[in-house]
């Protein structure tokens, strides 16, 4: 398995000139998902709709302690009009639905049949979709952070080829070919490797980046008399090479992560983002500004908005994390 | 070396040309905005603790001064040799 990230290594992919960028397959991977979500959405509120007869039912049953079967009610059914279905998912991943009651308190859980899954909706699917809806707001604004910290990155990764970034293109190579084998056991070992390969370049950079700012702080340049500015800005090249490539392996990550639809997975790598932003950049922005050439110091330079940077997957995580997942689907308009 | 400040306001005359002005000076002449320690060297803008000159800036004037104490140097040690050339001519003739 190992032999595979070596034989790799260093090699650039043939695509060069226009290759695929993390930042777009990310984007494009959280598109993808959003729009099967509010596919998902739409069917099971539709199901949902189809339901609300029988789920009345239950809730006549489950009032009065028996089973009885009666059609709803004509206040009932006008209550459902005008009120609201909620959706969650159970800690053991079962979805149930409770109806608004008329003094808006939402009434008993009441399980969705197995029937309604039969139709075609995958619990799954459905899961991942009430995940997805909780997170949207949050992943318009990452997009907005990301696509604004990408500019400054892709200008200085153009043209540039040494052995450490080699594990990255290694990582990369490993997911194109997983995109392209169908036997679905060796897609998921070479999408493992590629999480490896990214996960251990990330790590190098990120020391070699914090090496090379510990270097600025303690004004090593200045041991070489008349040779300083050299100094820092060979620094310098090096630290904004190694934060373009941790950017792209971050979002490389969590591209695949979202592809993969481990959405949870994908928030942590964010979130592990946020964390390494935090802890190499933040206390050290004014420094940074001062050193690289291309910085004015303003909040808007290469720096200090890296500084700022803070994908706000907490939220993410917390919703991913609560116990039940809610969606409101909203009866008033459809009835 | 007193601090200077600039204006970061980038569609103005004073940014444009990289005007300084003294530490009192809150706004700018030219646009109003609030101003900011600026680099003496880059214009860059500073934080409100730094020196006259970034990081950067500082070292390249040092730098300077090295090269320059070094050129100095040798043209010293040049008008020494020459002059040892025309004492070595007095004491000959
Ligand atoms: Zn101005
Ligand atoms: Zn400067």
């Amino acid at each position: 398995m190992e032999d595979n990230i070596i034989v790799l290594q260093g090699n650039k992919p043939e695509n060069q000139e226009n290759p695929e960028q993390p930042k777009e397959l990310l984007f494009t991977a959280l598109r993808v998902k959003m729009q099967q979500t509010e596919h998902a959405v739409e069917k099971i509120y539709s199901e949902i709709v189809k339901m609300v007869p029988s789920l009345m039912q239950i809730k006549e049953a489950t009032k009065k302690g028996y089973r009885l079967v009666v059609d709803a009610s004509e206040r009932l059914l006008n209550d459902i009009e005008t009120g609201k279905v909620k959706l969650s998912v159970e800690k053991d991943g079962k979805i149930v639905a409770q109806i608004r009651e008329a003094n808006g308190q939402y009434g008993g859980k009441l399980p969705i049949k197995k029937e309604v899954y039969a139709k075609g909706l995958d619990p799954v699917q459905m899961a991942n979709a009430i995940q997805m809806m909780a997170m949207k707001e949050q992943l318009d604004a990452i997009e907005a952070q990301i696509q604004f910290i990408d500019q400054s990155v892709q200008d200085v990764l153009q043209g540039q080829q040494n052995d450490r970034i080699g594990l990255y293109y290694s990582g990369f190579a490993l997911y194109l070919e997983s995109q392209s084998v169908n036997d679905k056991s060796l897609k998921n070992t070479l999408v493992g490797q590629a999480l490896r390969s990214l996960s251990e370049s990330s790590y190098q950079l990120g020391l070699k980046m914090q090496s090379d700012i510990e270097y600025l702080a303690a004004g090593e340049y200045k041991k070489a008399k008349g040779k300083s500015v050299n100094l820092i800005d060979s620094r310098m090249d090096s630290i904004n090479q190694s934060f373009g490539y941790i950017h792209q392996n971050f979002m490389l990550r969590a591209a695949i992560y979202c592809n993969e639809g481990e959405l949870s997975s994908m928030s942590v790598v964010l979130n592990e983002y946020s964390r390494f932003i935090n802890q190499t950049i933040k206390n050290n922005a004014d420094l940074l500004s001062q050193c690289d050439k291309n910085d004015d110091g303003t909040d808007r330079g290469v720096w200090h908005s890296r500084k700022k940077l803070q994908l706000d997957t907490s939220e993410i995580y917390k919703k991913i994390a609560e116990q039940n997942k809610v969606i409101y689907l909203d009866f008033a308009k459809e009835a | 070396m007193a601090k200077k400040k600039g204006c970061l306001n980038p569609n103005c005359p004073s940014h444009e040309k990289r005007k300084m002005y003294d530490e009192a000076y809150i706004r700018c002449p030219d646009c109003g905005e609030i101003l900011s320690y600026v680099c003496k060297g880059c214009y860059m803008k500073l934080p409100n603790g730094a020196k006259t000159l970034c990081v950067r800036c500082e070292e390249e004037k040092k730098d300077k001064r090295k090269l320059f104490r070094k050129n100095t140097g040798k043209a010293f040690a040049g008008a020494a040799a020459i002059a040892v050339v025309a004492i070595k001519k007095i004491v000959s003739k």
